[in-house]
C-alpha cells in the first residue's frame, strides 16, 4: 500500500480536500500507522512554522501595544494610522479624499495565524463514529471562557461537572438564506462600528438555513464530554495591555419550557481551563482565520449566532486525526467569551435530534447538536443551559 | 480602475501587503515603501485578479530590492552601529534574538518556498498561491511541507547554536 505523500497531509491539514478524499485518506489512515505517524509529525511542523512565521511581527506599530501571540482582534476603536505617501502623492488624494481610516492593529491581526503544539479538540467523539458514541481520544482541551477579569498569563483551571441536563427543546428555526454581506452588522453588545472592509470579508458566503438545537431532543446519554486534558496554562497567551474590553453584553436569555432533565455522567473527565486575562488567545492547537478561509474550510457554509458580532474565527483539530473544528469567538462580556464550534458531518447523520447539555465546573456550560444539514455544533460560556439555549436558537 | 475600486483594494490588501512584507524584510519602512510601489502599480495597470497579482508583485519586488539593500547593507550595517540605543528589558532583548533567529532560519528557505510560507501566513489558499507564485496547483501542499519543516529545523538548529553560545 502505497503511502500518503508529505504534500497530500499538509493538504488535508490545511483544508484543500474535498470529503471524499478526506473519506479516502482517513481510510488509509485507519490502516497505516506510519501515515498517522507522519500526519502527527505534520501537524506539528504546520503548528511550530504559523507560530515562527507570528514571531516576525513588528513589536510596536504606530505606538500601539504588540500583538501577542495567538493576539485576537483589537479594540474595535479605529486607530489612525499615519500612512506615508512617499510616492503616491496623487493617489494618496484619492485615497484620503474618500475617507481612508482603520485600525492599525488590525492590519497586523487579520489573516493571523497561530499554532502550538497541543492538539484539543471541542467534540468528545470522532467525526468517523458510525453509530456509537466512542469517548474523545488523544489530547483535548476545551477552554471554557472564565468570569471576571483573571490576573496576567493565569488560567483558571476548572473540572468539567459531573451532572448535566438536556431538556426537549421547542421548535425553532426557519430556513432562510440570507447573503450575509447585505445582512446588518449585529452584535451581542455594543460594539463600535468596524470598517466596511472587514465587515464585507467577515460576511463570508451566504449562510444557509436557520439551524439550532432540534426539536424534541431526546434526552441523549452520549458521552461526548472531552477527553482527559492536562490543565497547562495557554501557549504562547500573554496579556495584551493595551486591549480594551467590548462594551458590554446584550445577551437576550429567554427562560425556555421545562423539559426532562437527565443527570449524565461524562465518560470522561476534563480539566477545563478557564481563559486568562487575554480575551483574544485561542486554545491550544487553535489559531485564527479568516472568515472565508473558514467558510472554505465549511465546504460553503457557516453557523453563526444572529445578532452577534464574531469577535474572531478560530481552526483547530477535531476528535479524529483528521477532523477539524471551525471556532466562532464571541465576546459576552469583558474577558468571557462564548464559542460556536463547527464541523462538517462526512458520515452517517447518528444523533440527529440528540441534544447534550454539559455543566462544567467553575460555571461554564456546553451544549452540543447535530442539526439536519450535516454539521456538528457545540456552543460553550459561562452562561446557564437555558442562555445557551436561547443563543443556539439564534443561530443561522 | 475607478478610485472607488482601487480604495477598496486599497483597504482590503495594504494591512495585509504590509504585513508579510514586514514578516519578510524585518523593515517596517521598507515595507510600507514596497506596498506603495505595488498598488502604484495596480494603479497604473489594474490586475483581474488582484490578490494573487498583489502579492507576487510585492514578492518581486522584494527580491529586486534585495539585490540592491545587499550592497548597501554594508553601510547600513555601519550607520545603526553608530547609533546609541537605550538598554532594554530582558524579555525585549530576548524577543528580539527569538526574532533574529527566526529571520535567519526564513533566510535559510528557497525562495519559492519561503513566498509560499508567508503567502499562507496571510491565508491565501492553494489556488491563490499557485497563481501568485506560478506554481501548479498540485504542487503547493508539497512546496509547503518542504518550506515547514525546514523552517522549524533550520530555527531548532539556531536556537540550540544560540543557547550554546550564551
Amino acid at each position: 500500500m502505497p503511502h500518503l505523500e508529505d504534500g497530500r497531509l499538509h493538504e488535508l491539514l490545511d483544508g484543500e480536500l474535498d470529503p471524499t478524499e478526506i473519506g479516502e485518506i482517513e481510510a488509509h489512515l485507519r490502516g497505516c500507522p506510519e501515515c498517522a505517524r507522519r500526519l502527527q509529525e505534520a501537524r506539528t511542523f504546520l503548528t511550530e512554522a504559523d507560530g515562527l512565521i507570528r514571531k516576525l511581527d513588528p513589536p510596536v506599530i504606530s505606538g500601539l501595544p504588540r500583538p501577542s501571540p495567538g493576539a485576537g482582534l483589537p479594540p474595535l476603536a479605529a486607530h489612525s494610522r499615519l500612512l506615508r505617501y512617499r510616492k503616491l502623492a496623487w493617489a494618496a488624494s484619492i485615497v484620503l479624499a474618500t475617507g481612508v481610516g482603520f485600525s492599525a492593529s488590525e492590519l497586523w491581526h487579520r489573516s493571523q495565524s497561530n499554532g502550538t503544539a497541543a492538539l484539543d479538540t471541542a467534540f468528545g467523539e470522532s467525526v468517523n463514529d458510525r453509530g456509537t458514541a466512542a469517548p474523545a481520544e488523544g489530547p483535548a482541551a476545551l477552554q471554557a471562557p472564565a468570569m471576571g477579569p483573571e490576573p496576567v498569563g493565569a488560567a483558571q483551571p476548572t473540572r468539567e461537572g459531573k451532572v448535566s441536563t438536556t431538556s426537549r427543546d421547542s421548535s425553532h428555526g426557519r430556513e432562510t438564506a440570507a447573503p450575509a454581506s447585505r445582512r446588518p452588522e449585529p452584535s451581542l453588545e455594543s460594539v463600535p462600528d468596524r470598517p466596511a472592509a472587514e465587515r464585507r470579508r467577515d460576511g463570508g458566503a451566504d449562510r444557509e438555513a436557520d439551524l439550532g438545537p432540534p426539536q424534541d431532543a431526546a434526552v441523549s446519554s452520549i458521552t461526548a464530554a472531552a477527553a482527559p486534558v492536562p490543565a497547562a496554562p495557554l501557549a504562547g497567551a500573554a496579556a495584551d495591555e493595551e486591549d480594551q474590553a467590548l462594551a458590554k453584553s446584550n445577551v437576550r436569555t429567554q427562560p425556555l419550557p421545562a423539559g426532562r432533565s437527565t443527570a449524565i455522567k461524562p465518560s470522561a473527565v476534563g480539566l477545563v481551563e478557564g481563559l486568562s486575562q487575554h480575551l483574544h488567545a485561542p486554545a491550544p492547537g487553535f489559531r485564527r482565520i479568516v472568515m472565508e478561509e473558514a467558510v472554505r474550510r465549511l465546504s460553503g457554509a457557516i453557523r453563526l449566532i444572529d445578532g452577534a458580532a464574531p469577535e474572531q474565527v478560530q481552526f483547530g483539530p477535531g476528535a479524529g486525526p483528521t477532523d477539524f473544528v471551525v471556532r466562532v469567538v464571541y465576546a459576552d462580556l469583558p474577558s468571557r467569551q462564548v464559542w460556536l464550534d463547527q464541523q462538517r458531518i462526512t458520515g452517517q447523520l447518528t444523533r440527529l435530534g440528540d441534544t447534550t447539555v454539559v455543566a462544567l465546573t467553575g460555571g461554564g456550560v456546553r451544549l452540543g447538536w447535530q442539526d439536519a444539514s450535516g454539521f456538528r455544533l457545540a456552543l460553550t460560556g459561562n452562561l446557564t443551559a437555558d442562555s445557551l439555549k436561547s443563543l443556539a436558537r439564534r443561530i443561522r | 480602475m475607478n478610485s472607488e475600486r482601487f480604495t477598496q483594494l486599497y483597504q482590503e490588501y495594504h494591512g495585509s501587503l504590509v504585513r508579510m512584507l514586514y514578516r519578510r524584510t524585518g523593515d517596517h519602512d521598507r515595507a510600507e515603501d514596497l506596498a506603495q510601489e505595488v498598488f502604484a502599480r495596480a494603479l497604473a495597470a489594474p490586475p483581474d485578479n488582484p490578490r494573487p497579482w498583489l502579492f507576487a508583485v510585492a514578492l518581486n519586488l522584494v527580491r529586486d530590492d534585495g539585490r540592491r539593500a545587499v550592497r548597501q547593507g554594508r553601510r547600513l550595517q555601519l550607520l545603526k552601529a553608530e547609533t546609541p540605543t537605550a538598554p532594554t528589558p530582558d524579555h525585549e532583548f530576548e524577543r528580539r534574538e527569538q526574532t533574529a533567529v527566526v529571520r535567519a532560519a526564513l533566510e535559510e528557505l528557497a525562495p519559492r518556498d519561503r513566498e509560499a510560507l508567508l503567502l499562507k501566513a496571510e491565508g491565501f489558499n492553494y489556488d491563490e498561491i499557485a497563481s501568485a507564485l506560478g506554481l501548479a496547483r498540485g504542487a503547493v501542499g508539497t512546496t509547503l511541507s518542504r518550506a515547514r519543516r525546514r523552517l522549524v529545523e533550520a530555527y531548532r538548529v539556531k536556537e540550540k547554536e544560540r543557547h550554546a553560545a550564551s
